[in-house]
C-alpha cells in the first residue's frame, strides 16, 4: 500500500470523526487548524486508523506526530515493518 | 534563554508540541475561569524551576494523557480494565523507575489542573474535608502518596505535621521533593509500608487515600487496615476512580455507589460525598471517568 492509498483512509476517518465534510485534509494539516480535533477526537482517529490497518502505536510514536503527515509515515512504517 | 515558567509559557508549549491536548486549556478556562489560571500559574511557577523541566513534564503528562484516553477508549468496548493483578500493574508501571518519573508521575501532577474531575476533587477535598478536621488533630498519614500532591495541601492548608506511606519509594522521593519545594521538608516524614500488614501498628487523627482503591486487588481489606489506622474521632478523605481506566487500574468499580458501599462496609460513616466527571459524554450510553471521594469518620466513635 502506497503512501496515497494510506492517506486517503486516514483522510476518511478524520473526516468522519471530526465530522468535517468539508475540510480539505492535507499532509501539512495538524488538531491546530481544526477546532473539533480535540484529545477526544484525536484518540478515536488514532483508534480508528489502528483499526483500519491492524496496527498498535505505541505512546511514545504518537507523542512525536506533528500533521498528518507524520501519522501517514507512521502507518507506512509500521505496515513495512509488519510485513 | 532561560524564562520563567507559568501558565503562558505552559500554554505555548502545549500548543506548540501537542496541539490535539491544548483544547483542554480552553475547556478549562470555560468553566473555572480566572480562579484556575491564576491557581495553575502559581503552582507552575512554585514547582518548576525551569521552561527545561516544564517542558519534559508536559511531555510526560501528554503521554500519560494518550496513554490513557486509548485505554479509555477500548475500555468502552471491553468493559473490562486491562490489568487485572497487581503484579500486571507493577510490571507495566511501579516496577519501571523510567516510566514513573519521566511519564507517570509528572502526568498525574498535571492532570490535578487539566483534568476536570481532578481538578474539582480539590475543591471538594478544601470544602468539605479541611474544615472536618479536629482542632487538636496533630498528625496526618497520606496512605498511597502518589506524587505528594495532596500531603503538600494538608501541610500547606493546616499546621499539621504528616506521615507519607507507600509500597513504591520512587512515589515517596517524588512526594518528599514536592513538601521540600514548598518548605515543608521538617513537618513531614515518608515511609515505605504496607498499612495491612501485621507490623503496621500506627494509628491517626486525620488519614487521606486518594485513587488508591482502584489499583488493588482486594481494595475492602485495604478500606479495613484504613479504618484501623484511623483514631476515633479522627476524620479521612478517600477517593477512587470509577470507570476509569489506566495502565495500573485493576479494581473496577462501577459507579460511586460500588465505592460507597466498600467504604462503609469497612466500618466507615460518610460525612459528604461527591462525584466528578471527567468530561460531558458525547454521546448516549458514552462510559465517562468519575472521581468518587469521601470525607469519612469512623463509625466507632
Amino acid at each position: 500500500m502506497g503512501e496515497e492509498d494510506v492517506l486517503a483512509s486516514v483522510s476518511k476517518i478524520i473526516v468522519e470523526v471530526l465530522d468535517e465534510d468539508n475540510l480539505e485534509v492535507t499532509r501539512e494539516l495538524s488538531a491546530t487548524n481544526v477546532e473539533a480535533w480535540d484529545s477526544l477526537n484525536h484518540i478515536v482517529i488514532v483508534a480508528e486508523v489502528e483499526d483500519e490497518f491492524g496496527l498498535n502505536f505505541k505512546t511514545t510514536d504518537l507523542l512525536n506526530l506533528v500533521n498528518v503527515g507524520d501519522f501517514v509515515d507512521l502507518v507506512l512504517k509500521e505496515l513495512s515493518e509488519k510485513n | 534563554m532561560n524564562r520563567q515558567p507559568c501558565f503562558k509559557s505552559f500554554q505555548a508549549s502545549i500548543w506548540e508540541s501537542y496541539p490535539q491536548l491544548a483544547s483542554a486549556i480552553g475547556r478549562m478556562q470555560d468553566e473555572f475561569g480566572p480562579d484556575w489560571e491564576r491557581d495553575f500559574d502559581n503552582f507552575i511557577r512554585f514547582f518548576f524551576d525551569s521552561q527545561g523541566s516544564l517542558d519534559k513534564a508536559i511531555r510526560g503528562y501528554a503521554a500519560f494523557a494518550l496513554e490513557a484516553m486509548k485505554l479509555q477508549h477500548r475500555f468502552q468496548k471491553t468493559r473490562r480494565y486491562q490489568s487485572s493483578t497487581f503484579r500486571q500493574a507493577s510490571e507495566l508501571v511501579y516496577n519501571d523507575r523510567d516510566y514513573m518519573e519521566s511519564l507517570y508521575l509528572p502526568g498525574i501532577l498535571l492532570s490535578h489542573f487539566l483534568w476536570r474531575h481532578h481538578f474539582l476533587q480539590q475543591g471538594f477535598f478544601d470544602r468539605f474535608f479541611l474544615p472536618e478536621i479536629p482542632n487538636e488533630a496533630r498528625v496526618f498519614c497520606d496512605i498511597g502518596v502518589g506524587t505528594g500532591f495532596y500531603s503538600n495541601r494538608l501541610l500547606e492548608k493546616t499546621s499539621l505535621e504528616g506521615v507519607g506511606v507507600d509500597l513504591n519509594p520512587v512515589s515517596l522521593d517524588w512526594a518528599k521533593g514536592l513538601v521540600s519545594k514548598s518548605g515543608f521538608a521538617s513537618r513531614y516524614s515518608a515511609v515505605v509500608a504496607d498499612i495491612g500488614s501485621e507490623d503496621f501498628s500506627q494509628m491517626f487523627e486525620v488519614i487521606v487515600s486518594v485513587e488508591v482503591l482502584e489499583h488493588l486487588e482486594d481494595p475492602l481489606a485495604f478500606l479495613q487496615a484504613l479504618h484501623l489506622s484511623l483514631k476515633p474521632g479522627g476524620i479521612g478523605f478517600i477517593a477512587a476512580a470509577v470507570n476509569g481506566e489506566n495502565a495500573d487500574h485493576i479494581y473496577l468499580y462501577e459507579s460511586e455507589k460500588a465505592v460507597e458501599q466498600h467504604v462503609v462496609a469497612a466500618g466507615f460513616e460518610v460525612l459528604h460525598s461527591s462525584a466528578d466527571a471527567a468530561y460531558t459524554p458525547r454521546f448516549t450510553g458514552e462510559i465517562v471517568p468519575v472521581n468518587a471521594a469521601f470525607v469519612v469518620k469512623s463509625k466507632s466513635i
